[in-house]
């Protein structure tokens, strides 16, 4: 289209020409001077190297510091775990000892003549009375044993 | 205008070993040297003189702030114009809906020049803002760029392709598209 190259020929010929040069000019150079007093102000410390480098060493201290404190918190939540776990397998195992004692009361209860006629125990008060048993068993025992470890004293003395 | 790959004479009046270092003066020297037609290519792609100034203006900035990533064994021309024209994109996709809503009555000077063949024929600022408006207000960015590029710039298609990242074949596409799509809109204001 031969208008089309006509209007294309002119414009190339006239091209857009900057008004108030310089102004516009300045304006850039003031704006970059604005901008690097800025960044100087805000980051100039990164260029002293010494500074750069203690804080790069810094970092990388709170880092392992941090690693290290973590492993001995996870290694300690560790330990308590077992810990519970073993304080509870003794805990169930009690219980099931208990229970099988009262078990065995009551079917010995039931064979004998005092079944069913007047005393009714509930199955707390059995469990109340195996536990007071059981201490007093100890208590004997730690009786027995200390009489025992005298008697030997004595005999060691006499020797 | 032509511009090459490696540098260019422009590029001794400055040192760009100076600008890399911080210095304002040179920096001084590049602008001055670069901004006319960094202006002038964004007036053509944007169509606007306030957009174009703003474009210069962001340019050089980005230029400032980046100066540390310039490589000195390219050109930095093709480097600013690159900068430049993505601007351009930014600005054309920003305000798109401006663009469309100015409506200027381009049909007197689109006739006097199409009907006139004289070399001498002075257009101003404002004129060639008119009849930029009129011819590349259907076109895409990249038909814009492509077009000013190509037939305004006289730039070749592989310094157009290393400014924009276009690939030769996108650059035809889109100038035969632009080309197709002026034509017709012209059409329109001729009597």
């Amino acid at each position: 289209m031969e208008e089309l190259d006509r209007i294309l020929k002119q414009l190339k010929l006239n091209k857009p020409v900057i008004k108030d040069r310089e102004f516009l000019r300045e304006g850039i150079m003031n704006g970059i001077t604005k901008k690097s007093r800025r960044l100087d102000y805000l980051f100039g410390w990164t260029e002293i190297v010494w500074l750069r480098r203690s804080l790069a060493t810094a970092s990388v201290v709170i880092v392992i510091m941090f690693a290290l404190q973590q492993l001995r918190v996870v290694s300690r939540i560790d330990k308590l775990e077992k810990r519970m776990l073993s304080f509870n397998t003794e805990k169930i195992l009690e219980y099931q000892r208990e229970n099988v004692i009262v078990n065995s009361v009551i079917m010995h209860s039931q064979e004998t003549a005092i079944l069913a006629d007047s005393i009714k125990v509930s199955t707390n008060d059995l469990l109340n009375l195996i536990r007071e048993y059981r201490d007093l068993q100890t208590k004997y025992e730690q009786i027995v044993e200390s009489k025992t470890n005298e008697g030997s004293n004595i005999n060691k003395q006499k020797l | 205008m032509r511009i090459n790959n490696k540098t260019t004479d422009l590029d001794s009046i400055y040192s760009i070993e100076k600008i890399k270092a911080g210095n304002e003066d040179e920096f001084r020297k590049l602008v001055d040297v670069h901004m006319d037609s960094i202006y002038a290519t964004a007036m053509r792609i944007t169509t606007d003189e306030d957009d174009a100034r703003d474009i210069v203006q962001e340019t050089f900035m980005k230029v400032w702030e980046k100066r540390k990533s310039i490589k000195e064994n390219k050109s930095i021309r093709s480097y600013i114009m690159r900068i430049a024209i993505n601007k351009c994109y930014d600005l054309i996709r920003k305000r798109k809906s401006r663009y469309k809503a100015n409506r200027v009555d381009y049909t007197s000077v689109i006739n006097e020049i199409a009907d006139n063949n004289r070399p001498d024929y002075k257009l101003d600022n404002e004129e060639v803002v008119s009849i930029l408006k009129a011819l590349v207000k259907g076109l895409s960015p990249k038909q814009r760029v492509a077009f000013t590029m190509v037939e305004l710039e006289e730039l070749s298609h592989d310094e157009i392709a290393e400014i924009t990242g276009m690939s030769k074949t996108s650059i035809k596409s889109n100038l035969n598209h632009a080309r197709k799509k002026m034509e017709k809109s012209l059409k329109k204001y001729l009597n």
